[in-house]
């Protein structure tokens, strides 16, 4: 008991006290007694802290408290960066080889647009060229026609 | 000093408050029986008091573990600022009622494991006595103070 409570118990003595302490109520009261006896001895040892001590741990706790947070922090960066490490390692960037392409629904409409004002202007080029072929036949006859005429007068 | 500038919630404040009135005085007297240099010892009380409260539940917290911690705690810091007293026993002449009780050799042994956590066997190689003699010392200051509080 009395190494336990002057704090030098080896780890067997306290394991002993422990035990000792859970199986027996009187053992346990005696220890508590034994506590007492050695905080009277500190309170009759006791040295008044001067002005300003309370204010300074308040300080000294505050910058502790301001470190530890830093040091969280620090802690979630490292982590984050090592979820992108993570993720760098799961995906590998592949240059693709595929001849096709994909583009969306909507340039279909675009295409069959095209595709009809082709045939439209395809259908008027032939109906032009015709034309001016059956123009040409008759200015031709018309020329014949012409000299024809001129040879009889 | 306004709580934002200080950082600590408004509940650990008034632990600390309680933590402070309680031990305090008792753990600066403990101190001084270690560390003879007042400026240093209070120092000293700021450090262990601020980093017993923010390792522990300091408003559940007794005096043994307290002190127990602050033993550990001065070791650490005798170690940072090269205060080695290369195993030698501090003379600790703090008049105390208690402490004048006891003789010459059960005050040396009282003291050392009191306050500089000098485990037996320790304090059997310095002293170059028998541990269970040594063991024997401890029993009866311990016993010498408590009986002079009627227990």
């Amino acid at each position: 008991m009395e190494t336990y409570v002057m704090g030098i118990a080896t780890d067997d003595e306290v394991q002993q006290v422990l035990l000792l302490k859970k199986q027996y109520p009187e053992f346990e009261e005696a220890l508590t007694k034994l506590e007492l006896d050695m905080e009277v001895l500190a309170q009759n040892m006791a040295v008044p802290p001067p002005p300003g001590i309370l204010s300074k741990i308040e300080k000294e706790l505050s910058e502790i408290k301001l470190r530890e947070q830093s040091l969280e922090k620090l802690d979630d960066t490292d982590k984050d960066s090592e979820q992108d490490h993570v993720k760098q390692d799961r995906y590998i960037e592949v240059e693709s080889e595929s001849s096709h392409i994909r583009i969306h629904k909507a340039w279909r409409w675009v295409f069959a647009a095209v595709f009809v004002l082709g045939k439209i202007f395809l259908g008027f080029a032939i109906y032009f060229y015709l034309e001016n072929r059956q123009a040409q036949e008759q200015i031709k006859e018309l020329k014949t026609e012409i000299n024809h005429m001129k040879s009889i007068k | 000093m306004s709580e934002v500038v200080l950082n600590i919630p408004h509940g650990s404040r008034k632990d600390i408050r309680l933590l402070y009135d309680k031990y305090a005085g008792m753990l600066l007297g403990f101190i001084r029986g270690t560390v003879q240099d007042h400026k240093r010892s209070e120092e000293y009380l700021v450090k262990i008091i601020s980093a017993f409260a923010s390792e522990t539940k300091s408003s559940s917290a007794s005096w043994l573990e307290l002190r127990q911690y602050a033993q550990r705690k001065l070791i650490e810091l005798a170690h940072i600022n090269h205060e080695h007293n290369n195993g030698k026993l501090n003379n600790n002449e703090q008049a105390n009622n208690y402490l004048n009780l006891l003789d010459h050799d059960e005050r040396i042994v009282f003291q050392a494991v009191y306050y500089q956590k000098k485990s037996l066997s320790q304090l059997a190689d310095l002293l170059n006595r028998n541990e269970n003699t040594l063991r024997g010392q401890l029993k009866s200051s311990i016993d010498k103070i408590r009986k002079a509080r009627g227990n």
